[in-house]
């Protein structure tokens, strides 16, 4: 496949789409601990924490999506609340890059991402159809983000790790 | 609730440079779905709901779509103005065993992923009219709308044992 993946800050998002389809965003994120752990069970410690040309390793990678949990559960409060703008993220990762979450278990990161995750779907299935088309400012986009459009950028989010510690794995081989 | 999908709006014209992530997702419906179906008795997984597709028909209806797109991906690179109809010979999935219907669709996905792998730049920008929605679809667009098909399968199905192990 001679196509390299676009950088996650250079993804153009299309935020236009009228009908419901929120059950299909809960699946996908619900199914991103799942293919998490079948992708990097197994993989030996030294590819695990390999930081290849100095970017994030795979455990920093699963990290990341851990440390991002409370900023995607805090974006859907500022939803409910009717901020006008959603939180900032700290674009620099402050958070994933003095974690260390190379010296954490992989056992561990994936269980706790498993939790998370667990406990986001549950809150998702909760909202009301309403709540669904409610909205807020994205800080960095500049464009309003409803409840559905925000979730779907978490689930890309999460599809663009994926496919990063896809490109690691594949470094090895 | 599914939308149901006939009835989804589905733009097209994704960069081959999205690739990547729409092959992680279809990559990534098998462990989903192994997940979802463990430990879940046969006849619940052959079960009919009012008529509706049991759980081992949406999983094989994914490998009959996957033999679609198979097809189409070569009529795409091969120039071919439509796209060959989604038709499919009947089928009774629900006399398998479930680990038997996953490995159909294990089969047709890994097949169809290395597929996609083998393409050129060039060739993930040919496109060929989608017969049903008469809009042009590239291989990256295929690989878009069947990750977005599985998903809504994923969704019936989690409907199917919310329904039946939750009542």
């Amino acid at each position: 496949m001679s196509a390299q993946q676009t950088k996650w800050f250079d993804r153009k998002f299309d935020f236009s789409a009228e009908q419901n389809i929120f059950p299909s965003i809960i699946e996908r994120l619900r199914g991103a601990p799942a293919r998490l752990e079948e992708k990097i069970q197994g993989v030996a410690e030294n590819i695990l924490t390999a930081k290849v040309d100095g970017a994030w390793s795979i455990k920093e990678n699963v990290g990341h999506l851990i440390d991002l949990e409370p900023l995607w559960m805090g974006r859907l409060e500022d939803i409910l609340n009717k901020e006008t703008f959603l939180r900032t993220a700290d674009l620099s990762n402050t958070k994933t890059h003095q974690a260390n979450h190379n010296a954490i278990s992989l056992k561990g990161l994936l269980e706790t991402f498993r939790s998370d995750r667990q406990l986001t779907v549950r809150r998702l299935e909760l909202l009301t159809e309403k709540e669904i088309y409610l909205s807020a400012l994205h800080p960095r986009l500049k464009t309003p983000m409803r409840m559905m459009d925000h979730f779907l950028f978490v689930a890309e989010h999460d599809d663009h790790h994926l496919a990063t510690i896809t490109q690691i794995i594949q470094t090895f081989h | 609730m599914a939308l149901p999908w006939f009835e989804r709006n589905l733009k097209f014209g994704y960069a081959p440079e999205m690739l990547p992530f729409f092959l992680e997702r279809l990559q990534g419906t098998i462990i989903r779905l192994e997940q979802k179906v463990r430990g879940i008795d046969e006849k619940i997984l052959s079960r009919k709901l009012e008529g509706k597709w049991s759980i081992k028909e949406n999983i094989g209806h994914l490998a009959e779509v996957d033999e679609v797109g198979n097809k189409r991906l070569t009529e795409m690179t091969s120039g071919v103005a439509v796209l060959s109809p989604a038709v499919f010979e009947p089928q009774d999935f629900n006399p398998w065993p479930v680990e038997k219907v996953l490995d159909f669709l294990r089969k047709t996905r890994l097949s169809n992923l290395k597929k996609y792998k083998t393409l050129s730049e060039e060739q993930l920008k040919m496109s060929s009219l989608h017969p049903r929605l008469k809009v042009p679809m590239t291989p990256v667009d295929l690989a878009w709308f069947d990750a977005e098909h599985d998903d809504h399968h994923l969704v019936k199905i989690n409907e199917i044992l919310d329904y039946t192990l939750n009542k």
